[in-house]
């Protein structure tokens, strides 16, 4: 994908009426044979599942962990977010936690970038532990995480958020998937410009984390 | 973006079925033109259209609104399943791989020489 993505219409051709009318046709048919017509995301599912206790729920972990989107608009994050300790805390106690170390590139930001991956596969939650990454200033550039996933093609690694550092000696990053990450492979932080990208140019990447090695 | 391009496809995930129309309305010709370029010829593009919109009515519930472009959204989706089409065929794949498995190698590699180094 490129990056002009939204700017085809220009030379874009029309579907043909009759073919257009078959793709619907066949859409209807899909939706009225599985009652939907694709499987309702993470955050339609506990809202049709549930009621009020899972909205509770929902609410707390809204208040706890940032959506990607809050994330675009906060304040550089620094290891005084007590929130993510308790959620990094609680995923340390679990067997089911990888924790994969960072591995720096060459690029500047990340140098002197030490640190982890601590992932749960089973909910779909980590965190970023870094020491030593340049801080960033958000107006000019954003940390972004990439998840790649064995179980998708590699070309297209799953969005996991972007992300400010501010200073201090440690700073915890909570990581929300884009999408349901089922064999991740490699995490891979960065810098793009701010409010991040849907597809990475990768001209820098700052740090890795290949998981298994 | 603007809600009437987003709604069909957070109407679709939720099971309305004029969204279908409004899907295909809307991106239809976005998905004809990308399966044009990959095909031999229309009849073969008919067939990657019609995969392109199967996968979107399979994907619609992954796309959120607050986080990215309808049109982006399916223009991936799209350049997916025309790679994945490709790929079947035993086409060499395009598109921007190169550059990111390059990437990912010399990520592995400053890995290796960190641990080496250790």
């Amino acid at each position: 994908m490129t990056p002009h993505e939204g700017k085809e219409r220009d030379d874009e051709v029309m579907l043909p009426p009759a073919l257009a009318e078959r793709m619907i046709a066949i859409g209807e048919r899909q939706l009225r044979a599985r009652g939907l017509v694709a499987p309702p995301s993470r955050r339609q599912a506990w809202r049709a599942r549930s009621g009020w206790l899972v909205a509770a729920a929902a609410v707390v972990a809204w208040l706890y962990v940032p959506s990607p989107l809050a994330r675009r608009r906060a304040a550089p994050v620094t290891a005084a977010v007590s929130p993510v300790r308790a959620l990094l805390d609680s995923l340390l106690g679990d067997p089911a936690t990888v924790r994969v170390p960072w591995g720096a590139s060459q690029d500047p930001a990340g140098t002197g970038a030490r640190g982890e991956v601590i992932w749960h596969a089973p909910t779909q939650r980590g965190v970023m532990r870094f020491t030593g990454l340049v801080p960033n200033d958000p107006q000019l550039s954003q940390y972004q995480l990439w998840i790649i996933d064995a179980a998708r093609d590699a070309r297209y690694p799953v969005d996991g958020g972007v992300f400010d550092v501010g200073s201090g000696s440690e700073v915890l990053i909570p990581i929300t998937a884009r999408l349901p990450v089922a064999k991740p492979s490699l995490f891979a932080v960065t810098l793009e410009s701010p409010g991040g990208v849907v597809v990475s140019s990768r001209e820098r990447l700052v740090l890795a984390a290949p998981v298994g090695s | 973006m603007t809600a009437s391009v987003a709604s069909p496809l957070v109407r679709l995930a939720a099971g309305e079925p004029s969204a279908v129309r409004e899907c295909v309305t809307a991106f239809g010709a976005m998905a004809w033109t990308l399966a044009l370029r990959s095909s031999a010829d229309e009849t073969d593009a008919e067939e990657a259209v019609r995969e392109i919109f199967d996968a979107l009515w399979q994907e619609a519930g992954c796309f959120d609104p607050s986080w990215e472009d309808a049109r982006t959204f399916v223009a991936a989706l799209a350049r997916r399943r025309l790679e994945a089409r490709a790929r079947r065929r035993g086409a060499p794949a395009t598109h921007d791989q190169g550059w990111f498995n390059w990437r990912v190698l010399c990520a592995g590699r400053a890995v290796q020489d960190l641990e080496e180094a250790r």
